[in-house]
C-alpha cells in the first residue's frame, strides 16, 4: 500500500518517512506569512501588500527566518527520526511475538528460536541507538525553538520604529539568544 | 489609527490568526475522523462478522446465568 495511501487512515496519518525529504531548507525568500493555500508567502508579495511595514519584514527575512528555517528543519528531521525510531520497536516487538508464537506451535523445530532471538537483539539494539540519538529531546528542543523565533517575528513586527532605535541590535541578540542558548537556563 | 498599524492589523488577521483557525480547525478535524474509524473497528470488531468461527456470546458470567 502506498504511503499516501496508508496515511488516509488516522492510525497512520503521522506515519515517519523512511526517505529522506529532497527539499528539507525550503525557499529562501518566502517569509513565515502563510497564505490561504498554506503556502509561504515570498518577501516581494509582502512588501508589495503592506508597504509600510517593508522595512521591517526585510530586516526580519535577514536575522529572523534563516534561524527560524534551521530549526524548523531540525524539528522535522529530529520529529520523523523518532518516529522512525518507534516503528521500528513496535514491529520488532511484533515479529518477536509472531515468531515466539510459532515457536510454542512447532515444539520440535528450531529456526523460531533462532528468529526470536534475532529479532529480540536487533529490537534492543535499535532501543539503545534511539535512547543514545536523543531525537525527541532534540525535536522538543528545536520546535520549541522555531516556535519561540516565530514568536518574536510577528512581535518585532509591532513594535514602532522610531520608538526603539537600538531594536536591531536588540533583535540580533534575542534570536541568537533562542538559536544558540541552553534551553531551560537563565538567558 | 496609523497607516502601519492599519496594515499591521490587516497582516495579522490575514496571515497569522487565520493560519493558527485553519490549523486547529484541521487538527479538530483529524480528531473526529480518527474517533470515528476507531469506533468503526471497534464496532466491526465487536459485531463478530470478522471472526472465522460465529460468536457464541459473552464467556463471561451474566445475570442470568447466575453472576453479577
Amino acid at each position: 500500500m502506498p504511503t499516501n495511501r496508508l496515511r488516509r487512515i488516522a492510525m497512520f496519518a503521522r506515519f515517519p518517512r523512511f526517505m529522506p525529504r529532497a527539499d528539507p531548507a525550503g525557499d529562501p525568500v518566502a517569509t513565515l506569512l502563510v497564505d490561504e493555500e498554506d503556502e509561504p508567502v515570498a518577501l516581494s508579495r509582502a512588501c508589495y501588500e503592506f508597504p509600510a511595514l517593508s522595512d521591517a519584514l526585510a530586516e526580519l527575512q535577514d536575522v529572523v527566518v534563516p534561524l527560524y528555517r534551521e530549526c524548523d528543519a531540525q524539528a522535522l528531521l529530529e520529529q520523523n527520526r523518532h518516529r522512525r525510531q518507534q516503528v521500528l520497536l513496535i514491529g520488532g516487538g511484533l515479529m518477536t511475538t509472531t515468531f515466539g508464537l510459532i515457536q510454542a506451535v512447532l515444539v520440535g523445530q528450531v529456526w523460531p528460536g533462532i528468529a526470536v532471538a534475532s529479532f529480540g537483539a536487533a529490537t534492543a539494539a535499535v532501543a539503545s541507538v534511539g535512547r543514545q540519538s536523543a531525537a525527541l529531546d532534540g525535536y522538543l528542543t528545536n520546535r520549541l525553538r522555531a516556535e519561540q523565533l516565530r514568536s518574536v517575528y510577528f512581535h518585532y513586527l509591532s513594535l514602532e520604529a522610531d520608538r526603539h532605535p537600538s531594536r536591531h541590535a536588540e533583535l540580533r541578540e534575542q534570536v541568537t539568544a533562542i538559536r544558540y542558548g541552553d534551553l531551560g537556563a537563565a538567558r | 489609527m496609523s497607516t502601519r498599524n492599519a496594515q499591521l492589523t490587516e497582516l495579522y488577521l490575514r496571515y497569522r490568526l487565520a493560519e493558527q483557525q485553519r490549523f486547529y480547525r484541521a487538527r479538530a478535524k483529524q480528531f473526529q475522523k480518527a474517533r470515528n474509524q476507531s469506533r468503526l473497528t471497534a464496532a466491526a470488531l465487536l459485531s463478530g462478522a470478522w471472526w472465522p468461527v460465529p460468536s457464541a456470546g459473552p464467556t463471561w458470567p451474566t445475570p442470568a446465568a447466575g453472576g453479577r
